[in-house]
């Protein structure tokens, strides 16, 4: 493809969208008063809500994380929001059969944790929520729902916890009565999508501050934070006093990812 | 696969419970200005009168509209429900399809106006990315395309097919294997080659939102479902490092074909008329029991298997008809790695029975071309 045909394609295209996308008359009037004079105002205005959160894929640890907002709306388009709470974690069966299958296989003489194991427990993040974006979409053509879609990112600092796989503290002849576990404070990142759906108790009026709005959410949130674990255990030497014996942490430990699917709700004073 | 269908039912709750409450009355498209109660669609009006704060915020209070001179062909008032509103002669008004745009007493259902009409039009779209996004045991990234026919507005036939051009078991399987000797059933960590699924799609949610006041973007909301067929294979052996820190690539064998379901649902932005984008999240099922390999079955592998120990050449071993002897003779293409390697590593996934339902839940962005 030579630069010509890239062009004649570029100005094709460009003026095909120009010609949707710009003023035509009546249409156009029509579209711009509809989208813009928004009944769902929330520019200096606070919020007040609470999320729910769980994995969208488990692998080794499970999380249901229970948040409290509280969020002040700088402007329609942005908003700062602070969320605490707690997550109710675990791990998964999977992660349960690695540990009785690698207790039984005494062919293993040393031990290397997997990574991702931190589970996260107590969290607190604040965070900017970008909200550019305002719509409203018809459900089967009869119900108009607006919405804001929004860009959240902050960054905290939580409460974790790990549990070994491989790593045991009270080895009783084939089995392990007990694993290694650890607990740390730790920075937590997080960022997320999602849409907020506007309800109001009473009919909104345009222009007007609204008393009594409420939001549904609904978000994909990701929670970082830093990854450690031991390699390297001699099994043979491993006690419950001291059970990383010969090891040490992984110098390539990198970060977790934890991807949540979270629903939330947050009433608009 | 229980997440999947709480995530849809928690979504379609609240999007129910996400709707502004709206009286009955306001439903109804106006084609001539008259009163009636405010709705959700009152700020499809320009309001270019000025309403008297009261700092009263009751909604049942009458309230006092004044309206003055404006720039505009028309008056307009400050709804509020319940509310006596004026009523300004018709022929000030700018009749648009139909509706005089500045009333705001007219109910009028601006987003139900699309801007173009799909139906009985032809959409091919191009997925150039279609990524797994559920890999426990395995990764899959490819590429799709799918035609739909709009048969309605709201209701279209499709067909879907594509590739997956990098499949193969995940790092965290491969972290098992290599820290726990463990891994994933067989039938658990099957890989999806291509397929090609047959269905409908269905658009029940249309809609359209300003970014920052201005751009105005048209979308909906589409869902589809289908079936139909796709090939499989499974992984033989890992891909490794060898001492002088070359590549030994993965080998797959061919566990042959499945019958594939979909359910998919996503975002349409339409740019222009005859152009969109889409981001789509698909998951395709299918049943998944290995139990033979290159057409191989257990009795197969293990006469070859048997052969091999005894130093013989697994092709002279009598198989049944279906079993692709070849595919265990000679060495891969570019590399020494010789194919008889496999007969003991695909007898192992076939000598235990696994099945398993997989769902292969992607992300599927494209671009597609509406004609």
């Amino acid at each position: 493809m030579n630069w010509k045909t890239l062009t004649l394609c570029s100005a094709v295209v460009l003026t095909m969208s120009t010609s949707a996308l710009g003023d035509e008359g009546d249409a156009a009037l029509v579209e711009k008063v509809a989208v813009r004079n928004r009944i769902f105002n929330v520019q200096g205005r606070w919020e007040f809500g609470g999320n729910v959160g769980f994995s969208v894929l488990s692998r080794l640890t499970d999380h249901y994380n229970l948040n409290l907002s509280g969020a002040y709306n700088v402007a329609d388009w942005l908003g700062l929001e602070l969320r605490a709470g707690y997550a109710i974690s675990g791990l998964t069966s999977l992660a349960k059969q690695i540990q009785s299958d690698f207790a039984i296989n005494s062919s293993i003489s040393t031990a290397n944790d997997m990574a991702d194991l931190w589970q996260m427990t107590a969290n607190a993040v604040i965070g900017a929520r970008f909200q550019p974006i305002y719509g409203k979409i018809n459900l089967v053509a009869e119900l108009p729902i607006h919405f804001q879609f929004y860009v959240w990112a902050g960054a905290g600092f939580g409460l974790f916890r790990h549990e070994s796989l491989a790593l045991c503290t009270a080895k009783s002849g084939s089995t392990c009565g007990a694993y290694f576990i650890e607990t740390k404070p730790g920075p937590l990142v997080s960022i997320a999508l999602g849409f907020r759906f506007f309800f109001a108790t009473y009919p909104p009026v345009p222009g007007e501050k609204n008393v009594g709005q409420h939001s549904v959410k609904f978000e994909v949130r990701d929670w970082s934070y830093l990854d450690s674990y031991y390699v390297g255990v001699v099994r043979a030497d491993a006690t419950g006093a001291n059970p990383t014996a010969g090891g040490k942490l992984s110098p390539n430990a990198g970060i977790t990812n934890l991807v949540q699917f979270d629903i939330g709700y947050s009433y608009i004073f | 696969m229980t997440k999947t269908i709480l995530f849809a039912a928690l979504l379609w709750v609240g999007t129910a419970l996400g709707a502004a409450p709206v009286p009955a009355k306001a439903k109804v498209v106006a084609q001539a200005p008259k009163p009636s109660t405010s709705s959700d669609d009152d700020e499809d009006d320009v309001p270019a009168a000025v309403t008297p704060k009261s700092g009263d915020t009751k909604k049942d209070e009458p309230k006092k509209t004044v309206t003055e001179p404006s720039k505009t062909p028309s008056p307009s008032v400050q709804p509020k429900a319940d509310a006596p509103v004026a009523v300004t002669p018709t022929e000030s008004m700018t009749l648009v399809s139909g509706a005089p745009l500045n009333n705001p007493n007219v109910g009028v259902h601006i987003v139900e106006q699309k801007e173009v009409s799909d139906s009985k039009r032809a959409e091919v779209i191009i997925y150039p990315l279609a990524m797994q996004v559920n890999g426990k045991f395995t990764q899959h990234f490819g590429s799709m395309a799918s035609v739909v026919y709009h048969l309605q507005e709201n209701f279209g036939l499709q067909l879907t097919g594509g590739y997956n051009w990098s499949n193969s078991e995940s790092a965290f399987n491969g972290e098992l294997v290599e820290k726990f000797r463990a891994e994933a059933q067989a039938a658990t960590s099957l890989l999806w080659v291509w397929g090609l699924l047959g269905g409908v799609e269905v658009t029940p949610l249309y809609g359209k939102f300003a970014f920052f006041e201005g751009t105005l973007v048209h979308f909906s909301v589409v869902i589809n479902g289908g079936a139909g067929l796709g090939g499989t294979r499974h992984q033989l052996k890992p891909e490794t490092v060898r001492s002088d820190n070359t590549i030994s690539p993965a080998t797959f064998g061919d566990t042959g074909l499945r019958f594939m379901g979909s359910l998919g649902a996503g975002f349409r932005l339409g740019i222009g008329e005859h152009f969109a984008i889409r981001l789509e999240v698909r998951d395709v099922v299918y049943t998944a029991r290995v139990e033979r390999v290159n057409g191989c079955d257990a009795t197969d592998l293990k006469a070859m298997d048997t052969a091999l120990k005894m130093g013989k050449d697994p092709s002279t071993v009598t198989v049944n008809g279906a079993c692709d002897r070849g595919t265990f003779t000679g060495t891969y293409e570019g590399t020494d790695i010789k194919r008889s390697n496999d007969v003991p590593l695909a007898y192992n996934l076939v000598k235990t029975p696994s099945s398993d339902v997989l769902n292969n839940i992607g992300l599927y962005l494209g671009v597609s071309f509406i004609f």
